[in-house]
């Protein structure tokens, strides 16, 4: 039962227990206080009622003492007499115990009024000896101790009194005389100053003890008051500060542990105890809570930076096999390059003809390509063929269909013959279905005749000394590679000297500029009528200047090849091109002597003058050193390209390089007039360049810088 | 290129062979420098095989001239080819190097 109770008690809100206990505090505080302040007022109502007791025995002492010695000797003098009967008899007088009794008779019928008792063993009036053993008590102290009172609380008639006995001295002779003449007088050796007998006061407590009380109702109300008013006060700052911030703590802290699906449960019952104990437990469950996430969340963490070293490792592998992949697609790239004919002048001991050609593959691998080659002495065959696609499958597939071509070309059949065939091996392993267009042409240097086949291509441009421009007849023919047994037919032409035939893929048409729109056919015909004119080399170079030009901004979209030849049989040398030169240096300046070989080589070939010849060195070495010593920032090997072509009395060299961007017009000029101290070492090579060259034109395409030169030579 | 050296006199004559261009003039600067900072003072190059000289040469006969110049020498030129003396008018250096047509003049100047 107990057990129970507690327990219920312990369930009790916190706010709850606390007015409980304060309240009933401070209840008990004051009626603790209460009780203890009226026990010393009754014990300080003794103590004042004796003192007061005293003071009025001193008082009544000095009374009746005066009338002993002042007044009752005046009175005998005169003849009177003392005695009881005073009122009685004539020239009697009250004597001096008879003055206190009276006196005291007055003022005992007063509300505060206390009563004045002489008493002794020995008093004459029997009525005045000692009544009962406090009396005896009394006498028997005040004997040793005159000076001293001895006190008591009594009940008289119901009403609470306090009793105080003092000692009664003899004062006065007259005292002692009376005493000792009477004849009643059961002691008559009375000397002064001796003990006759002793003084009760008695005084009424009640008054005192109903103020007292009073007192104590007053203190017991004010402490009710106060509890009062302390309960209001805990209950409502208990309510604000305690209750509801821990009821809202109590419920946020539930519904927190209450959402996590794996929250131990607690059984209510179980629980007894006051909010605080339920938080207490709830936070339990939550530490549980916490404490399985934390695990988890590090069991995760570990996992994640297993799995990041893991991704890393991928990762890392990843880029070593994609730079594996870059750096093979770059050899093969280069392979792929050098697969094609690519050392101009192609045939420097043939003055009949020229030819020049170049292709630029979208990505690293191409599927355009260009050939050229003497069947016989005779017979030169040109081919410009275009794979479908780009990339590495379309370089897989060009090398396959290039060489079948040139197999079966060299084996002398007409143009048609050789596609038929070339076609009729392409088809069957075609399983990727990817075809090839072609255009072959053979071309008798010695009568001039071209005699042509096409394969789905588009038609080379005739290019006419007279200044036109005009596209081949097209004789038919599907792209090789899609049907079996496809017809292929010849058309033939007579190339005068001076004519030639411009082969291009539709790179060069489709390239797009950043609108959208296509180089055309339009355009490209346009500038061939305007560069016609120009040696093979320079042709192609300019067309693909224009090019870059028109498409710049928009990376290149497909590959771009081109072929060009020039029929010269039986023109005259000097007013004809030939034997244009193209030279690849690497950056180092140990390359600077194959320069210089090139250009005696050429020179030669062209029989240009010393001045000429000294100038283009020049222009070139510098050009060349300065490229190999500035234009880098890596170590890495770059290639130089250099163009050599002579044509009409113009030399053209034209140079390009990947390198930094740099201008030589842009050069600061050197001051000539400085004096020798002044001079500074460097910026000559540029000043004799542009002084001795007549040309120099600048240009930066496609990440390259790009330099014309050009002198014309004096007849 | 070759170099050959000859004291006449008070003089170091060197005569060129060849080409003076960006791949031999390293070896012109350190037999030049050297002479200078071996002493000598009075310089005379014969230019008469020269056939080529291009800004590479141009500056180790500018940095040469410097330095006699501070030790108060002198370079002289002799027998420049008419392609090399036309590069010496582009490159403003006739004013800066007394060039001589014969050996005895170009001597004779240092006296």
């Amino acid at each position: 039962m107990l057990k129970t109770g507690f327990q219920a008690f312990r369930s009790w809100r916190v706010g709850t227990k606390l007015i409980v206990l304060t309240v009933p505090l401070i209840a008990a505080i004051s009626l603790v206080a209460a009780a203890v302040e009226h026990q010393r007022n009754k014990a300080n109502l003794q103590e004042k009622l004796t003192q007061r007791a005293r003071s009025l025995h001193t008082q009544i002492m000095a009374d009746r003492g005066y009338y002993a010695k002042v007044v009752v000797p005046r009175l005998i003098e005169l003849g009177g007499t003392m005695g009881p009967d005073y009122e009685k008899v004539h020239g009697r007088f009250p004597l001096p115990a008879t003055f206190v009794r009276e006196v005291s008779a007055i003022t005992a019928s007063h509300k505060n009024g206390y009563q004045a008792n002489l008493i002794s063993p020995w008093a004459i009036n029997k009525d005045k000896r000692l009544k009962d053993d406090f009396q005896r008590e009394a006498f028997d102290y005040l004997m040793k101790n005159p000076k001293g009172h001895f006190a008591r609380t009594d009940t008289i008639e119901g009403r609470t009194v306090m009793r105080v006995l003092m000692a009664d001295v003899a004062s006065a002779q007259s005292c002692v005389n009376c005493h000792n003449g009477h004849p009643q007088s059961p002691k008559r050796d009375f000397q002064l100053n001796d003990l006759m007998g002793e003084l009760e006061i008695i005084m009424p407590v009640d008054q005192y003890m109903q103020e007292s009380r009073q007192e104590l109702a007053l203190t017991l109300a004010g402490g009710a008051g106060m509890s009062v008013l302390v309960l209001v006060i805990v209950a409502f700052s208990t309510r604000r500060t305690v209750t509801q911030p821990l009821a809202s703590l109590e419920e946020k802290m539930e519904t927190f542990v209450g959402q996590w699906p794996y929250a131990p449960g607690h059984p209510a019952a179980q629980r007894f105890g006051d909010e605080v104990v339920h938080i207490a437990e709830v936070f339990d469950q939550m530490k549980a809570v916490i404490g399985s996430q934390q695990r988890e969340l590090l069991d995760a963490n570990q996992l994640l930076e297993k799995r990041v070293v893991e991704r890393t490792e991928e990762l890392r592998r990843t880029m070593e096999e994609k730079e594996r992949i870059g750096s093979e697609l770059r050899i093969a790239s280069e392979i792929q390059k050098s697969i094609l004919p690519r050392a101009f002048p192609a045939f420097p001991d043939r003055d009949d003809f020229e030819l020049y050609a170049e292709s630029i593959p979208a990505k690293e691998m191409g599927g355009d390509f260009y050939d050229f080659f003497l069947i016989d002495e005779e017979r030169l065959g040109l081919v410009i063929a275009d794979v479908s696609g780009k990339g590495v499958p379309a370089a897989i597939f060009m090398a396959v269909s290039r060489t079948m071509l040139k197999a079966t070309a060299m084996q002398g059949v007409d143009p048609g013959e050789c596609l038929r065939q070339v076609n009729n091996l392409l088809c069957p392993d075609n399983d990727s279905a990817m075809f090839v267009t072609v255009f072959y042409a053979i071309l008798n240097t010695r009568t001039g005749e071209l005699e042509y086949s096409n394969a789905g291509h588009n038609l080379p441009y005739l290019l006419s000394p007279r200044g036109s421009v005009a596209l081949l007849d097209n004789p038919g023919g599907m792209a090789l590679g899609v049907i079996q047994d496809s017809p292929y037919q010849i058309k033939r032409i007579r190339l005068r000297p001076g004519e030639g035939l411009f082969l291009y893929t539709d790179g060069v048409t489709e390239a797009m500029d950043t609108q959208g729109s296509l180089f055309s056919d339009a355009r490209l015909k346009q500038l061939l009528l305007r560069i016609q004119d120009g040696t093979t080399l320079e042709i192609i170079r300019d067309t693909v200047a224009e090019v870059r030009a028109y498409a710049v901004g928009e990376p290149q979209a497909d590959d771009i090849t081109l072929l060009a030849v020039r029929y010269l049989q039986g023109m005259d040398n000097q007013a004809s091109a030939k034997g244009a030169l193209r030279l690849v240096l690497r950056n180092r300046l140990s390359e600077l002597s194959r320069l210089g070989e090139a250009i005696e080589q050429f020179a030669e070939r062209h029989g240009l003058p010393q001045q000429v010849v000294y100038a283009v060195n020049l222009a070139l070495e510098e050009l060349v050193t300065n490229i190999i010593s500035y234009g880098y920032a890596d170590a890495a090997e770059h290639h130089i390209v250099l163009w050599l072509s002579f044509r009409n009395g113009q030399l053209r060299a034209e140079i390009e390089d990947d390198g930094r961007p740099f201008n030589p017009l842009e050069a600061p000029k050197p001051d000539l007039s400085q004096p020798l101290d002044e001079r500074p070492i460097g910026g000559l090579g540029i000043h004799l360049l542009t002084t001795m060259m007549d040309g120099v034109e600048y240009r930066r395409q496609e990440g390259k810088n790009r330099l014309i030169l050009t002198k014309l030579v004096s007849a | 290129m070759e170099i050959a050296e000859q004291k006449k006199g008070a003089v170091m004559v060197l005569a060129l062979t060849g080409r003076l261009d960006a791949s031999t003039a390293a070896r012109l600067e350190e037999k030049l420098l050297g002479l200078i900072d071996g002493g000598e003072t009075k310089l005379a190059l014969n230019l008469l095989q020269l056939d080529y000289i291009s800004s590479a040469g141009l500056r180790v006969l500018l940095m040469a001239a410097k330095r006699l110049k501070a030790v108060n020498g002198k370079i002289v030129l002799l027998s420049l080819k008419d392609q090399i003396r036309e590069v010496f008018e582009i490159a403003g250096f006739s004013a800066i190097f007394p060039i001589f047509d014969v050996e005895t003049d170009a001597l004779k100047s240092f006296q």
